[in-house]
């Protein structure tokens, strides 16, 4: 069965790179453009796993991971924070909301695919 | 980018235009200063022209000139300080005691579009360079899979190997009928051979029959010198006569036979002789043929596998480098994320300056803490980079791996 991946980014072109990290493998990649559209997208528990960024307008990843741990239906859902935020205390708050990975951007498709391959499991 | 440059410009000759402004009131109040000097120099002028004794009329001339000319003074310096009055106003809304404040103030939204706009620029352009290079990888694996399909290499060289195995089966086949022929070749040999013995058995018989006609001619010579009792022999010697003759004559028509089958036996021992080696050597022909067409087929095979796997390496080597490219592309999120919180902070500051606008819509000098607010424009940065950047040292450069943390 098809896997579904949201992404959750504000840059187009971060959110084009994951796509294409992830669709040779088989994946269906769901693109949200900050955490308030993620939130939208999440398709009542449909999602396999979620890779979101921190820092974006109008809700941010973080703020956005604990709305996604509150909800019963993607309670269990595994998060990756994918960022260019390598402070100890974000990685920590990231740790405590539920998150399941932290990457640092930029990232290699081939470890993304790995993570998530890893995780989805 | 020349927009830009315009309305800074533009700003810029706003704010000399008003600095100009405020060299008029002072050129204003120098001369104010000198019909203030000039007044009382022109009183003591007349007064020592009225001294130096000069006729009555004279002295009441030079009286009113005297009150003329204080009263004028009085009213040029009167009409001067109201002038130099009116142009300090004009100054003071002009040229501010905030004039940088203000200069900052309108600068800095026009800063944060720039940013903004260019933020937006290569964003747009990184993503349209992904696009392009997604479709680029897309059609690469296409071109590669087709490669692989088309090429059917292996499934070509099964069909080859299969063909080669029927075709040596066919000629195997040849080869057996060409060895049954030989044996008809030899056997109608062996009947050329038993075509002569029949040939100097019918002589024998010939032969035999000539020696048994002489043997029955003495016979009837006897029998007819017995006289009377030789008759019944004498018809004997008659009959044996009658069938050494008809003996000799089957024994001639047989040999006549066995000339004519030995005639055909020769002439179909020659055809199939010539038959045989016609098709030996046609056999051998086809079994060169069939070993040169699949042994060129597989010269084929192997040079259209070997360009398939040459193309499959190239295309797999322009991949890489294109997926290596569009990491090298993540650079765009990294400047976005810069040039975002700078394009904040300066909207920050514009609104910090924006609340030091009076009542008028001058903006006052600001009395802020620069250590307090450079100390919350670093706490607001995400990135060693930034911070890096902030102390003015060299940015080191990002690793190529990804930092991977499981929790």
């Amino acid at each position: 069965m098809e896997k579904t991946v949201l992404i959750v980014d504000d840059s187009a072109s971060l959110r084009q790179l994951v796509v294409l990290a992830l669709k040779g493998s088989g994946f269906r990649v769901v693109e949200a453009t900050d955490g308030v559209d993620g939130l939208a997208k999440l398709d009542g528990g449909r999602v396999h796993l979620i890779i979101s960024d921190v820092n974006m307008p109008n809700m941010d990843g973080l703020t956005f991971l604990k709305e996604v741990k509150k909800r019963p239906d993607t309670r269990f859902t595994p998060v990756i924070m994918l960022t260019t935020e390598s402070a100890a205390d974000k990685k920590e708050e990231g740790r405590a909301a539920g998150a399941k990975a932290w990457v640092v951007k930029p990232f290699q498709p081939q470890q993304m695919l790995a993570a998530v391959n890893k995780l989805i499991q | 980018m020349m927009k830009g440059s315009k309305e800074g410009t533009e700003v810029m000759q706003a704010k000399q235009a008003s600095q100009a402004g405020s060299i008029k009131p002072a050129n204003g109040q120098g001369r104010s200063m000198l019909l203030v000097v000039f007044a009382p120099v022109l009183l003591a002028v007349a007064g020592l022209w009225t001294l130096a004794g000069f006729n009555l009329a004279s002295a009441s001339l030079g009286g009113g000139v005297v009150v003329l000319a204080a009263v004028g003074s009085w009213w040029l310096h009167q009409r001067q300080l109201e002038q130099a009055r009116v142009e300090a106003e004009a100054v003071a809304a002009a040229a501010p005691d905030g004039a940088l404040e203000q200069l900052v103030g309108e600068s800095l939204p026009i800063w944060s579009r720039h940013i903004d706009h260019s933020n937006r620029y290569v964003e747009d352009s990184v993503s349209g360079l992904m696009q392009q290079f997604s479709y680029l990888i897309d059609s690469l694996n296409q071109s590669v899979s087709a490669s692989s399909e088309t090429d059917g290499s292996d499934h070509v060289i099964g069909t080859i190997n299969s063909s080669q195995v029927d075709l040596s089966n066919a000629v195997s086949a040849l080869r057996q009928t060409q060895q049954s022929r030989q044996q008809m070749l030899e056997e109608l040999r062996q009947l050329k051979t038993f075509t002569a013995e029949l040939q100097d058995m019918a002589a024998e018989v010939v032969s035999i029959a000539d020696h048994t006609n002489l043997l029955a001619l003495n016979a009837g010579i006897e029998s007819a010198r017995a006289g009377e009792a030789g008759k019944g022999f004498s018809v004997v010697a008659t009959e044996i006569r009658g069938l050494s003759l008809r003996s000799r004559e089957t024994a001639t028509q047989m040999t006549d036979k066995v000339l004519s089958i030995k005639k055909s036996i020769e002439s179909t021992v020659d055809t199939a002789e010539v038959a045989l080696s016609r098709s030996s050597e046609q056999l051998a022909e086809t079994e060169q043929s069939i070993d040169h067409v699949i042994t060129k087929s597989r010269e084929v095979i192997g040079q259209l596998q070997q360009s398939s796997r040459n193309l499959r390496d190239d295309a797999d080597g322009v991949r890489r480098v294109i997926e290596q490219l569009i990491v090298e592309l993540q650079f765009q999120d990294r400047v976005s994320q810069i040039l975002t919180q700078v394009s904040s902070n300066l909207r920050d500051l514009e609104k910090e300056i924006s609340e030091a606008r009076d009542a008028d819509g001058h903006i006052r000098k600001l009395d802020f803490d620069a250590d307090v607010w450079l100390a919350k424009m670093q706490a607001s940065y995400t990135m060693l980079d930034q911070h890096r950047t902030h102390r003015g040292e060299e940015s080191k450069e990002t690793s190529k791996d990804s930092e991977i943390e499981f929790f």
